[in-house]
């Protein structure tokens, strides 16, 4: 509806006739076409003579003070190599206290459990992997953040029901106004990068009127009844299913 | 718009220290830098500083521009970099918290809007939106930008864009149609 709206819809044919038949539709288009007015109708800015002779003023004497040319990416490159050094130093210098203190004296052992710990890690994911589509989360670390919080279960049984639900939900009819909220939309948002997504993901509603569990699809223009849901815990913002 | 080769001959002059290339650019670019600061910021003199900042960093980091994008894209992006540091350093100073939206009952914020020459329903609309759905709808709404222009500047795939734009005209239009009733 926002591409029907600021005209850069390629398919308008379609979109229209399906403005005739969804009243949600209709409204989101509305909406769209109300702030397009306000914001063409909006009139041009420009700077008056005297801001314009005082930035020029202020830029150019600015640039007079400042002593150096524009630095060019070789010139700083210098001290991020003398931290490298000096953090190399350090490294090595630790390493050979370390070492002079036994601590790696049993060397092919800690590498054998090194190998062993995360053979285990693996072997606990899978023996965790559940039915095609559902995605737990997959660190101790992250189970325990989701415990913690008081929220999710690493026990895929226990998602069912909302998976359940996730199905069930209308996909192509984003309700209106869907995270009016400011506060609520960029929580959304920030939740949606902290899951790993593209951020070209977006909220389309909650499950089962839940505000917990947030159903987000990859592109809300080109919704259809295949698009693939995937639901995140808003809570721990963790993936707690992906469709497909 | 200048010519892609007008821009890396102008920004090789700044990088010799030329002042007069810089100012041949600020001349090119200011009005269009404004605009979007002072949308960004709402405030006229807060403007003129971040474009102010604005040219200050297009002189400092002259040398990295390689030219592979359009020079006013470069320094659209500057700008929208430098507005969202100045909202950043703003929110950190703020002792109380501020309002989400104008008060429409309060004179002296509207008349501090139409001072600014803006419309105030408008503006007051534009600064409850998070700064990146505002810096998304400015760029595309306000200064007529492609959704790929505006990808570029923003340095986010064209999807997340439209994403932005969809997500701020729905929170502008329903500031818009709190406040038309």
């Amino acid at each position: 509806m926002a591409a029907l709206a600021d005209g850069s819809l390629h398919d308008e044919d379609r979109a229209r006739s399906r403005l005739t038949s969804c009243e949600v539709c209709r409204a989101e288009y509305e909406s769209h076409r109300s702030v397009l007015v306000a914001t063409r109708s909006a009139e041009p800015i420009e700077m008056s003579g005297t801001e314009r002779a005082a930035l020029h003023r202020d830029v150019l004497s600015a640039m007079a003070n400042s002593a150096s040319t524009p630095t060019r990416r070789s010139s700083f490159l210098w001290p991020r190599f003398g931290y490298a050094t000096v953090a190399l130093f350090l490294v090595v210098g630790l390493v050979g206290v370390l070492s002079q203190a036994g601590v790696f004296s049993n060397q092919d052992r800690s590498l054998g459990t090194l190998g062993g710990s995360s053979n285990a890690v693996t072997a606990e994911g899978a023996e965790k992997s559940p039915q095609a589509g559902f995605a737990p989360p997959t660190t101790a670390a992250a189970t325990a953040d989701m415990s913690a919080a008081g929220n999710g279960s690493d026990d895929p049984a226990a998602y069912e029901p909302l998976i359940e639900q996730a199905r069930k939900y209308p996909r192509p009819s984003p309700s209106a106004g869907y995270y009016s909220d400011a506060s609520v939309a960029t929580r959304a948002e920030s939740c949606i990068d902290q899951a790993g997504l593209d951020s070209s993901f977006q909220p389309i509603g909650n499950v089962n009127d839940a505000s917990q569990f947030i159903l987000v699809v990859p592109e809300i223009t080109e919704l259809t009844d295949e698009t693939p849901i995937t639901v995140i815990d808003f809570t721990t913002c963790q993936i707690v299913h992906v469709d497909g | 718009m200048t010519l892609p080769g007008t821009d890396v001959d102008l920004l090789a002059r700044v990088v010799v220290g030329d002042y007069e290339a810089l100012n041949d650019i600020m001349r090119i670019h200011e009005d269009r830098v404004f605009a979007v600061c002072l949308r960004m910021m709402g405030d006229r003199e807060k403007a003129l500083d971040s474009t102010q900042e604005t040219f200050l960093t297009v002189f400092r980091k002259a040398g990295q521009f390689k030219g592979e994008a359009a020079l006013g894209t470069w320094i659209y992006r500057i700008a929208v970099n430098t507005c969202y540091d100045q909202l950043r350093k703003e929110k950190r100073r703020r002792t109380a918290p501020l309002p989400d939206e104008l008060d429409p009952q309060d004179p002296s914020a509207l008349e501090r809007l139409e001072s600014a020459g803006l419309r105030p329903e408008l503006q007051s609309a534009l600064d409850t939106l998070p700064a990146e759905f505002r810096s998304a709808v400015i760029l595309s709404d306000l200064q007529g930008l492609s959704l790929h222009q505006v990808a570029l500047i923003l340095g986010v795939p064209v999807g997340t864009v439209k994403s932005r734009v969809f997500r701020g005209r729905r929170l502008l239009a329903k500031v818009l149609g709190n406040q038309n009733t």
